[in-house]
């Protein structure tokens, strides 16, 4: 979808009234494209004033303790499930994977699905910036290991059909390892082939489950990310499966060059 | 935010002070019940504290960010409750000052509101109405009205650009 597009369909966007498909390619968009990024911020602030034009009306005295209830209770929650080794804080865990998937990571994607469109230029750019922003995430984040090693993948299909993939695994020294994938260009999926079983290959051909992707978006998009208290180091490969267990998409892990 | 990660509470009475009687005002206009919009608050504020590494303040205003994650929860929970009488809508400039309702930034966002209503005509009104406040698709309007679905985006579009210029250059939120 191209910016012309974008903002055709960012009024709807913004009032909440876009089909979640569109909104999807909509947000997809705006991870890369700082200029629609703008508009849309704008129209955002927009609507936030129309939710400030109902007439007021005064909740109920108790209503805070509830929702600081729920919200300590929920909080009290992860915090006792959460793996032994996480030594990571849990704000900096949640903001690298938020700024991966949504600057950094997501707008590397953004570039490749571009240059499909033959906008090369301006994509290889824009995948280049992403790079460089990908490496300021690791440098700035508060809480992650400065000494985590990342291995990047590309996934490709064995058969050399449809889609493709990336994967991006987080080795952390003192907390939990965390593993990311997206895939991209799944269109010709049948409903019986979701959801997607998203696996890390050890070099003892040991599989570990990621997770799955149950949904994709038009443009075959979808994504999963996990963190494990288990070492991830002896994870070699990351496969995508169907729901039936056939090879979609696969790739072999190597150690992230930010200069690249 | 950080405090809100954590589960803080001195953190989440900070952000409840600020936006908990916004929430709960959209849940009664919007759901009709004290019962509905207590729930919308409390899944607001979760939503609020799973969210907050994804807030980004060079993006936007935390108010812009809280009361988007409110507007989106409420028409979420109108669209599956299709069946349900809804209230009649009350806007800001239809009642009087709430007394005792003097905080700085509370008078600030209802005057921007008002000054963003008072920007439209009483068609555009009614269309952002169907649209913001009832979650009707530009397509269900136009098949509603037998508009063109192309005009009504056009007016939902050009409401929406009277909507962000009453309150150019005012900073407000």
């Amino acid at each position: 979808m191209n910016c012309l597009s974008v903002r055709e369909r960012l009024t709807e966007q913004t009032l909440g009234v876009l089909s979640p498909a569109e909104a999807t390619v909509v947000d997809r968009h705006l991870e890369w494209c700082a200029a629609c990024r703008k508009e849309a911020a704008e129209l955002q602030r927009a609507a936030a004033t129309l939710a400030y034009s109902v007439a007021p009306v005064e909740p109920s005295a108790d209503l805070e303790e509830r929702v600081v209830g729920a919200v300590r209770g929920a909080a009290g929650r992860r915090r006792a499930s959460a793996p032994r080794r996480s030594r990571v804080a849990a704000a900096g865990v949640l903001a690298a994977m938020l700024a991966l998937s949504g600057l950094g990571w997501g707008a590397v994607m953004a570039g490749r699905a571009e240059r499909a469109e033959e906008q090369a230029d301006a994509a290889q750019e824009r995948q280049r910036e992403a790079v460089i922003r990908l490496q300021e995430v690791f440098a700035d984040l508060p809480g992650l290991d400065p000494g985590a090693i990342v291995e990047v993948s590309t996934l490709l299909s064995p058969r050399l059909q449809e889609g493709r993939g990336d994967a991006l695994v987080l080795l952390s020294p003192s907390g939990d390892d965390l593993a990311f994938v997206l895939v991209d260009g799944l269109t010709s999926l049948r409903p019986g082939q979701l959801p997607l079983r998203v696996q890390l290959v050890t070099d003892g051909s040991r599989q570990l489950v990621l997770g799955e992707i149950g949904t994709l978006d038009q443009a075959g998009g979808g994504g999963d990310f996990g963190t494990f208290s288990e070492d991830l180091k002896d994870v070699s490969a990351v496969v995508v499966r169907d729901a039936r267990g056939r090879v979609l998409l696969r790739g072999t892990l190597s150690v992230y060059e930010p200069t690249a | 935010m950080e405090g809100l990660l954590t589960g803080d509470d001195d953190a989440i009475r900070a952000l409840y002070a600020r936006f908990g009687r916004p929430v709960f005002s959209l849940g009664m206009r919007l759901l009709g019940s004290r019962e509905a919009a207590e729930e919308l608050a409390q899944d607001v504020f979760l939503t609020a504290w799973r969210k907050a590494a994804r807030f980004d303040p060079a993006r936007g205003r935390l108010s812009t960010w809280l009361m988007t994650i409110a507007h989106n929860l409420a028409v979420d929970r109108l669209r599956r409750e299709t069946g349900a009488r809804r209230p009649t809508l009350v806007l800001v400039d239809e009642v009087p000052d709430v007394p005792g309702e003097n905080e700085e930034d509370v008078v600030e966002e209802r005057d921007a509101a008002t000054r963003a209503l008072a920007s439209l005509t009483e068609a555009e009104r009614r269309l952002l109405t169907r649209a913001y406040f009832r979650g009707l698709t530009a397509r269900e309007i136009s098949e509603a009205d037998g508009t063109p679905l192309g005009t009504v985006k056009t007016r939902l579009r050009t409401a929406m650009i009277k909507v962000r210029r009453a309150n150019e250059g005012k900073e407000y939120m």
